[in-house]
């Protein structure tokens, strides 16, 4: 059973997370929905696949007001991130939803028309919610070719989709990361294979070192909070990545 | 929840219709094809008569009718390949309202919460159904209906069919050509009304399926 969780309260200002789900089928990768709340407005990043619809509306609505969920934020174009689109206008067919430009023509297969989505310059893009201002960073390439990450200053988090990934054990799924040696080794494996360049890498770890990150809030796995972010960055920037790149040449696996 | 729509007697889209639809639309266009053979047989029936002279003027003037009934046929079959058209695109479009409709019934909704968010939805998707089923209903039938009109121009056919063999016994040197033909014809004329025959099983047996 998915739970909503609350990450961040200000006055009105709040993050909350839907997390965890042990009882989910198991060829499904589990994924967490984060809620940016602000005043009466609520912004719902990577809702998730279709197959999960069901607990996550359940967990959500649970303890939140579906109906104040205006936006949705893609970071990407997987169906682990937004395949559920046509189940959430199903809900309310208002609803708009974020995503990077490059997948205007592609994201409408799962749903949608041409209100609904809102195309997000590769520069990255000012999201206003409820009176304040969200940030839609670029981070492209990493994986998706068309991938923005999304920055609250306000609450210093940074909704990072697949960066920060890590595929846990189910004994090792607690919510924030507590031992940052013990959690990488299952971020490894993931980022070497699906993020496919360094510049890409390096690009994103210099923009993430020079912004206030007090949580780093991936879209699998355990939240990196305080040192354990900066950590995070220092470790991905050294990582050699593109492995799938090495599996096809041996020479090159060699080399590396 | 499962037992409202029970209660209100929606029949479920299953994949199912959807085979037995593709099975239906691919009968048509066999029949449409056999059709298509009959309508240039007693054309080519009508050209020999032609060379027998004033012998076959009895022949000829079935052959003449069983070419108007093999474009009656063929236009009726046209008929009913808009109507599957029209048919496979609204049983998958129910696929797809059904298949909806169950995720949202999969959210838990012991919360009363939930509930009043969902009922009204849920209750939406349902009337929705009920519509597309019951346009699905009047497709079925209209497309029974114009299988009926074909069977009955495929009975015309036969007893055209089988005058045109008597008749042929008077085409004088080309009697035996002129049998065969029409021999042949009764052939086509009989696989046409078999197909057609199993269609309507095919469509009585999809509109069961489809209640239950
Ligand atoms: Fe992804
Ligand atoms: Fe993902």
């Amino acid at each position: 059973m998915k739970r909503l969780e609350t990450l961040y309260s200000e006055g009105r200002h709040q993050w909350l997370v839907i997390a965890r789900d042990p009882d989910r089928p198991n060829v499904l990768i589990d994924t967490n929905e984060y809620l940016v709340v602000h005043g009466n407005e609520a912004l719902l990043t990577d809702p998730g696949g279709l197959e999960i619809f069901p607990v996550v509306f359940a967990a959500l609505a649970a303890g939140f007001d579906p109906r104040q969920v205006r936006w949705l934020f893609a970071s990407h174009q997987d169906p682990d991130v937004i395949s559920s689109l046509s189940l959430w206008l199903e809900f309310n067919p208002a609803l708009r939803c974020y995503a990077s430009q490059i997948w205007d023509s592609f994201l409408p297969h799962f749903g949608g028309d041409e209100h609904t989505f809102i195309g997000l310059p590769d520069a990255g893009a000012k999201i206003p919610l409820g009176g304040i201002e969200l940030e839609a960073v670029p981070a492209h390439y990493l994986h998706s070719s068309g991938n923005l990450h999304l920055y609250d200053a306000k609450a210093k988090i940074l909704f990072s989709g697949d960066v920060g990934a890590a595929l846990l054990p189910v004994e090792e799924s607690a919510l924030f990361v507590t031992d940052f040696d013990r959690h990488i080794r299952h971020a490894d494996g993931f980022h070497r294979r699906f993020m496919g360049s360094r510049e890409a890498v390096l690009n994103w770890c210099e923009r993430a070192a020079a912004m206030p990150i007090d949580l780093l809030c991936p879209q699998h796995g355990a939240i990196y909070q305080g040192a354990d972010v900066m950590r995070f960055i220092n470790w991905f920037s050294e990582l050699e990545v593109g492995s799938g790149l090495r599996a096809t040449r041996p020479e090159l696996k060699q080399a590396a | 929840m499962n037992s409202i729509v029970e209660a209100a007697n929606l029949p479920l889209a299953r994949a199912a219709d959807l085979h037995a639809i593709v099975r239906i639309g691919e009968d048509i266009r066999g029949v449409m094809g056999t059709a298509r053979a009959v309508n240039l047989a007693a054309m080519n029936a009508m050209l020999a008569s032609r060379r027998s002279g004033e012998a076959a003027v009895g022949f000829r003037v079935a052959a003449l009718e069983l070419r108007g009934m093999a474009a009656g046929l063929t236009e009726a079959m046209a008929g009913l390949s808009r109507l599957v058209f029209g048919l496979v695109r609204d049983v998958a479009l129910r696929m797809h309202k059904q298949r909806t409709h169950d995720y949202f019934q999969r959210v838990e909704n012991t919360d009363p919460k939930t509930v009043a968010y969902l009922d009204p939805l849920i209750a939406r998707q349902e009337q929705e159904m009920g519509q597309l089923a019951f346009h699905l209903g009047q497709l079925r039938r209209e497309l029974d209906q114009v299988a009926r009109h074909a069977l009955r121009l495929c009975d015309m056919g036969l007893s055209l069919s089988r005058s045109a063999r008597v008749e042929a016994a008077y085409g004088g040197e080309s009697a035996p050509v002129l049998k065969q033909v029409a021999a042949h014809q009764t052939e086509a004329i009989e696989s046409v009304a078999a197909t057609l025959r199993g269609l309507r099983l095919e469509l009585a047996g999809e509109r069961a399926g489809a209640r239950t």
